[in-house]
């Protein structure tokens, strides 16, 4: 008996680059903005 | 040709994958060095928490099991959540908007990476009915080689033997003995003779004694069946005479 076709995975859309940004940017705009924010708090905890 | 570039540029991504997510937690880093000069205890735990969380992340996408890209995002929001509560101090609400911003930031930094299928289970051991028939088949193939007819009958007894442990595998303790002692026996006296030893004299009637002892085996093992049948048949006659069917 002949094994099933195996399916060929489906090319990546042109503008994968694009959501790659956006995750970047929202990774950006979250998790680094909050270790900036405690950076900032832990200098103000260090000259109160 | 920007299909191809795009390929070359997911392929680099994937070997890479993970090592970006603790450079954007890289200033809890900073945070928890002033925080610890400073003293201030819940800054280096919010620190140490959302560091910790991408460097769990990096490591969930460094393995790359089906569905890892997902915990690593969740690992990312939770680390973002703790830091943002603890290190920043924004309170309740502002680290879960910012926990919900790093869970889909994740996904969308690792979406279309191709993620690996976890490894297959290792194959099952043989059992000992299995292994024993391995064994007997390179004694049966050494007494083909050999042309010893006493050889090639034992080696058919003791298969008998385990075509019928086979059928009734429950079976297996009343021969275990017999599977560890005397095929063992053939075993090497096999090697012995293919190694070019002479047989010596009480080499055929010992062949003749296993093969006997595997036909008593057989006889033993069906004669318990026999009893185990003709005890099925006993109740269940007295059952149905209880009952008055009978």
């Amino acid at each position: 008996m002949a094994s099933p076709p195996v399916p060929v995975p489906s090319p990546p859309p042109p503008h994968t680059p694009l959501v790659w940004a956006w995750g970047g940017l929202l990774l950006t705009a979250t998790v680094w903005l909050s270790g900036i924010i405690a950076v900032f708090n832990s200098l103000g905890a260090l000259f109160d | 040709m920007w299909q191809d570039f795009l390929g070359g540029w997911i392929g680099l991504r994937a070997r890479w994958r993970g090592y970006g997510l603790p450079v954007f937690a890289s200033p809890f880093l900073l945070s928890a060095l002033i925080a610890a000069i400073g003293g201030d205890e819940d800054i280096v735990l919010g620190s140490a928490l959302g560091f910790g969380a991408s460097l769990l992340a990096a490591w969930l996408l460094r393995r790359g099991r089906r569905g890892d890209t997902d915990r690593a995002a969740w690992a990312m929001a939770a680390g973002t959540a703790l830091g943002g509560y603890f290190a920043a101090d924004l309170g309740m609400v502002f680290p879960a908007l910012l926990a919900g911003g790093a869970f889909f930031g994740t996904r969308l930094m690792y979406a279309a990476l191709p993620e690996a299928a976890p490894p297959p289970p290792p194959p099952a051991p043989p059992g000992p009915i299995e292994e024993s028939r391995i064994r007997l088949a390179r004694i049966e193939t050494v007494a083909a080689r050999l042309a010893d007819p006493r050889l090639r009958n034992v080696a058919q007894a003791m298969g008998g033997v385990l075509d019928d442990l086979t059928v009734r595998p429950d079976r297996l303790p009343m021969a275990r003995r017999f599977l560890t002692v005397q095929l063992d026996g053939l075993e090497r006296i096999t090697a012995r003779l293919e190694a070019g030893a002479a047989p010596p004299v009480n080499l055929p009637p010992l062949l003749d004694e296993l093969q006997r002892t595997a036909g008593d085996l057989r006889a033993k093992l069906q004669r318990e069946e026999s009893e185990a049948l003709e005890i099925q048949v006993k109740v269940l006659s007295d059952r149905l005479r209880e009952e008055g069917y009978r």
